[in-house]
């Protein structure tokens, strides 16, 4: 990876952990083993280990274990380091963690809707089954102070969507159709760890992820803003579907990390907390941003009508709980989020001379 | 709209904490006569940590649980008999089959406040043999209101018909026990207790929180005869609850006589809010073991407050008083390198 | 004279059963040839076959399919289970294990009895608890030197975290045979066990406290003796240390042990769990190496 990404990134788990002072020192020690580690999550944690280390004096080491460890070993090398060990493990089977590991997180599972459409079984059995053998590995370990588990926002299922989704507004969801199977594990998911830590007395907590933004997400997951980008990067128009004024909440990659370094620490027995972007903005917003980092410019088009009797499909976290018992904040704004993620994908793909002169050159 | 509160009175039980279970058959027989005619429903009798625990860990009663459950029914002729029973120290056969037979009408099973599921065959033998059983979480401070629900339906599901959370430690504040109360009445479908202790001066205010939040059960002993700081004084919550309008079916009067009695009768020392008993209300250590690190501590000259937030920060809990003399005698040891260091 | 090591087999695939496949792989003396219980995909299961071991899902037909090729039988399903077990595995003649509170066999405690057991050629061995395994022996190195014990006491106190639904569930039984291999070690009149639940984190080491009340106590002989009695222990029990020396406190004779498992399968704060898992692998071992003689 090009150096000067590199900085770029670094400099992002900087800004995130200048919020957290005293996380540094409060980590070191810890070694924090992460399932499914080789995702948008794993990746920026060990960004994040990497930062820790190399400037802030902290002794942290983290594991992450994933079937694709060799692939993201050799797209990352920079990563490969010795504070931050891979390990070739399909989670749907048991396995084992190093015996001195004090921190877990569960971020395994298939948030990509197409998945859920091919092959909804392999989703919950990785999102349910993995959780399981995670939940029976960390029991054992004599030095767990922590697990946390990433579930997602859609757990929530069928509530209107207008206003700041809190942890506590929990809707009706339709399981009996497989395309519902993500959120449904999910939820399975989270019942697993509250029998595990009622039955078994883990100290566990729950992480409901909303949308990430950054470098590490595969951009041809289909959401609205890697839609968005790909676009823009492509050369075409940039389509939007519906009005446009569907809104989401946006996380940096950084700032997720550092937020749940922080949960990994202090999170509360049996808690669950929002893992997002409080300020939303509608995707219109956010495909004009894009453009506007675009050369040449973009246009923006909307394509199918606006929804039926207007229904709303804004999906936000109210970040009240998360701020108060984490006190943690966001330090990259949504804006250079997308800068970030726009430079990131346009090297990766070649096509840099798409990106405005001075955002490439930033 | 009727408010009633249903007083249970644990004063020749948690009392027994205060006279190293010592207190002898006349003054159960006399308490328990004064109380049900006092019209108290309910009358727990027994050892401080309960049936079957007379041990030398935590404490060897002058009667068997027998005498002591025989005397008592003797002369309890309307009044419920309650027991408190911890598994671990009580078992089904040796002890609560005999109090069965004994006469014993109300038995309240009792864990530490997060390990509610070692109580499902106790519960479940006391509905088997008709006997009312509460549910009982100790040490209810150290978790927090949502789990303590969590504890407190396990119990409901093994068949507990009341749920009382205990301030074993003395800790809470009003505002704590109104956010407890208020967790569990939402969460059970079961009526919700609480059970007072005084170190920091609350036992009468919390009680009154926790009603006023929702519980309908409230433990009150005489004089707040009780181990450390003793329970919320009984016969000021009646007087108390008198006041605010609530029906207790108590005779004060009679309550007076049966408080004036307990202190004649067997109460050694009046429970007053020592200087320990503060530090332990603080630290959030269970105030039964008072005496034992006062004695501890004198024998090996280590400052008993100094123990006690050893102990806190140990997370100890009740049953562990053997962990008393290694923390006596651990900072016996510090403070010799210490003095030695100096030297 | 045969070199082949005695043959295990485990029942019951469980953190208990597992944890002693990984101590039986390290035995000298012991091999295991049959890893079996219900459930395939138990992390046990699956455990066992990646290192190799054979395994079976049939429960106790599994054993009797292959029982040409076992000696030993650990059984460390439930008491309900095993007395369903006993009597297939006593028509087949194997020596039983049994790591439940069943009862059903000679109670054993392989630093006072090990000699006995194996000489007598006992089939069904019982383990008894793991809070007997930790004071009973200790409770019998003071009867050794004092004839006068009236009332012997065990306090055990096992972090919550140790405390799977087993325990939980049968705590009595816990107790009853804890008491019941009390009295018979040590002959003391009376015996009491008791045993506390610690949630606190991060999570405590097993401990157990004796008391004893003896109307003319030798503290010198009781410490010596107490002493040989532990390098007994140790020696199946490496985990096993004196916290508090046997001490005259408030007119009663006190000791604290504490046990720090091996940490096989089992976080090393399941002291509780491994002391029993030592103590049956120490009595598995000590059959076997009659079994060369």
């Amino acid at each position: 990876m090009p150096e000067a990404i590199e900085r770029s990134l670094r400099q992002d788990c900087h800004a995130s952990l200048d919020i957290l002072p005293g996380l540094s020192a409060r980590l070191s020690g810890h070694r924090i083993a992460v399932i499914g580690g080789t995702g948008f999550i794993g990746s920026w944690l060990a960004e994040t280990v990497t930062a820790l280390n190399d400037d802030l004096g902290c002794k942290v080491r983290i594991d992450l274990l994933s079937r694709h460890a060799a692939a993201w070993l050799a797209a990352h090398p920079h990563l490969d380091r010795e504070d931050v060990a891979v390990q070739s493990v399909d989670a749907r089977s048991p396995f084992e963690l190093a015996r001195d590991t004090t921190l877990v997180l569960f971020a395994a599972g298939y948030a990509d809707p197409r998945m859920h459409a091919s092959n909804p079984h392999q989703v919950f059995e990785t999102t349910v089954h993995g959780l399981g053998h995670a939940l029976a590995v960390a029991s054992r370990l004599e030095l767990l102070q922590r697990f946390v588990n990433i579930s997602s926002g859609l757990v929530l299922g069928d509530v209107p969507g207008d206003q700041a989704m809190s942890e506590t507004r929990i809707g009706a969801l339709d399981f009996t159709r497989f395309h519902n199977v993500y959120a449904e594990a999910r939820r399975a998911g989270e019942s697993l760890v509250a029998a595990y830590s009622g039955q078994y007395r883990i100290p566990a907590s729950t992480a409901r992820a909303f949308t990430f933004i950054g470098p590490y997400q595969a951009l041809d997951a289909p959401w609205a803003l890697n839609n968005f980008m790909r676009d823009a990067l492509s050369g075409n128009d940039i389509r939007i579907h519906g009005d446009g004024t569907t809104r989401r909440g946006y996380l940096y990659g950084s700032d997720a990390a550092a937020w749940l370094l922080k949960l990994l620490l202090d999170g509360k027995d049996g808690e669950v907390y929002n893992l997002g972007g409080a300020e939303p903005a509608s995707h219109s917003d956010v495909a004009a941003h894009v453009a506007a980092l675009t050369t040449p410019t973009p246009r923006l088009v909307h394509m199918s009508k606006p929804g039926l009797a207007g229904r709303n499909h804004d999906f936000f976290p109210d970040l009240q709980h998360t701020h108060s018992d984490l006190g943690v904040r966001a330090a990259v704004p949504v804006l250079s989020a997308i800068e970030r993620s726009m430079q990131w994908h346009a090297r990766r793909l070649g096509v840099t001379r798409r990106l405005r002169e001075d955002v490439a050159s930033r | 709209m009727s408010k009633q509160i249903l007083i249970s009175d644990p004063t020749l039980r948690d009392g027994n904490h205060a006279v190293r279970h010592q207190i002898t058959k006349e003054s159960f027989a006399a308490y328990c006569a004064a109380a049900d005619r006092a019209g108290v429903p309910i009358v727990e009798v027994g050892h401080g940590n309960g049936l079957g625990a007379s041990s030398m860990l935590v404490g060897e009663c002058l009667l068997t649980d027998e005498t002591i459950l025989r005397t008592a029914r003797e002369n309890l002729p309307r009044s419920k008999m309650a027991i408190h029973a911890i598994p671990g120290f009580c078992t089904i056969q040796r002890h609560l089959t005999m109090a069965v037979e004994l006469g014993v009408d109300v038995i309240r099973v009792a864990s530490h406040c997060t390990e509610a599921d070692i109580t499902q065959r106790h519960i479940d033998f006391a509905r088997k043999n008709g006997k009312e059983v509460y549910g009982v979480l100790m040490m209810s401070h150290m978790a927090s209101p949502e789990m303590l629900a969590d504890e407190a339906r396990k119990m409901e599901a093994y068949g507990a018909e009341a749920l009382v959370i205990m301030d074993s430690a003395g800790a809470y504040l009003p505002a704590d026990v109104s956010r407890r109360i208020g967790t569990l009445v939402d969460a059970l479908g079961i009526p919700v207790g609480f059970h007072a202790h005084n170190n920091l001066g609350m036992g009468i205010a919390n009680s009154v929180a926790a009603v006023e939040a929702g519980a309908t059960i409230i433990d009150g002993s005489a004089r707040g005869f009780g181990a450390g700081a003793g329970n919320a004084q009984l016969e000021v919550l009646v007087a108390v609850f008198k006041q605010m309008g609530y029906e207790t079916g108590i005779d004060l009067y009679k309550m007076l006589d049966a408080a004036d009695l307990a202190e004649k009768q067997m109460i050694q020392s009046m429970p007053y809010i020592s200087s320990t008993s503060i530090v332990s209300g603080m630290s959030g250590v269970f105030s039964g073991f008072i005496k034992q690190v006062n004695s501890i501590g004198a024998e090996h000259g280590v400052d008993p407050r100094d123990i006690f937030f050893e102990l806190g920060r140990r997370n100890a809990v009740a049953g562990q008083e053997s962990l008393i003399l290694e923390v006596a005698l651990g900072l016996k040891a510090v403070k010799a390198l210490a003095g030695a260091a100096c030297a | 004279m045969t070199t082949r090591k005695t043959r295990v087999a485990i029942l019951g695939t469980g953190n208990i059963g597992t944890d002693l496949l990984i101590k039986a792989m390290r035995s000298a003396t012991l091999e295991c040839t049959l890893f079996v219980g219900r459930n395939f995909r138990s992390d046990g299961m699956q455990k066992a076959s990646n290192l190799g071991v054979n395994i079976s899902d049939r429960g106790l037909d599994g054993i009797v399919q292959q029982a040409d090729n076992i000696d030993i039988v650990f059984d460390a399903t439930s008491a309900a289970a095993h007395f369903e077990h006993w009597p297939v595995l006593q028509a087949l003649g194997k020596t039983v294990i049994d790591m439940t509170p069943a009862k059903i066999g000679d109670l054993c405690v392989p630093a006072i009895n090990a000699e006995q057991i194996v000489a007598s050629r006992a089939r069904n061995i019982n383990m008894i608890t793991c809070g007997g395994q930790a004071s009973v022996p200790i409770a019998n190195a003071i009867a050794a030197v004092q004839d006068d014990i009236d009332y012997i006491e065990v306090a055990s106190s096992i972090s919550s975290r140790s405390a799977g639904p087993a325990t939980r569930a049968n705590l009595d039984e816990y107790i009853e045979t804890t008491e019941q291999a009390l009295i018979k070690f040590s002959g003391a009149g009376q015996a009491k066990a008791i045993l506390i639940l610690n949630p606190a984190r991060p999570p405590i080491d097993m401990q157990t406290t004796i008391y004893a009340k003896i109307r003319n106590p030798d503290l010198a002989a009781i410490r010596a003796s107490v002493d040989q009695m532990m390098a007994r222990i140790i020696a199946y029990v490496p985990g096993y240390q004196l916290i508090v020396p046997p001490t005259i406190e408030g007119g009663k004779i006190m000791t604290t042990v504490k046990v720090l498992g091996n940490g096989d399968y089992l976080p090393r704060y399941a002291g509780n769990l491994d002391i029993i898992n030592c103590a049956a692998i120490g009595i598995a071992e000590a059959i076997a190496r009659q079994g060369k003689e």
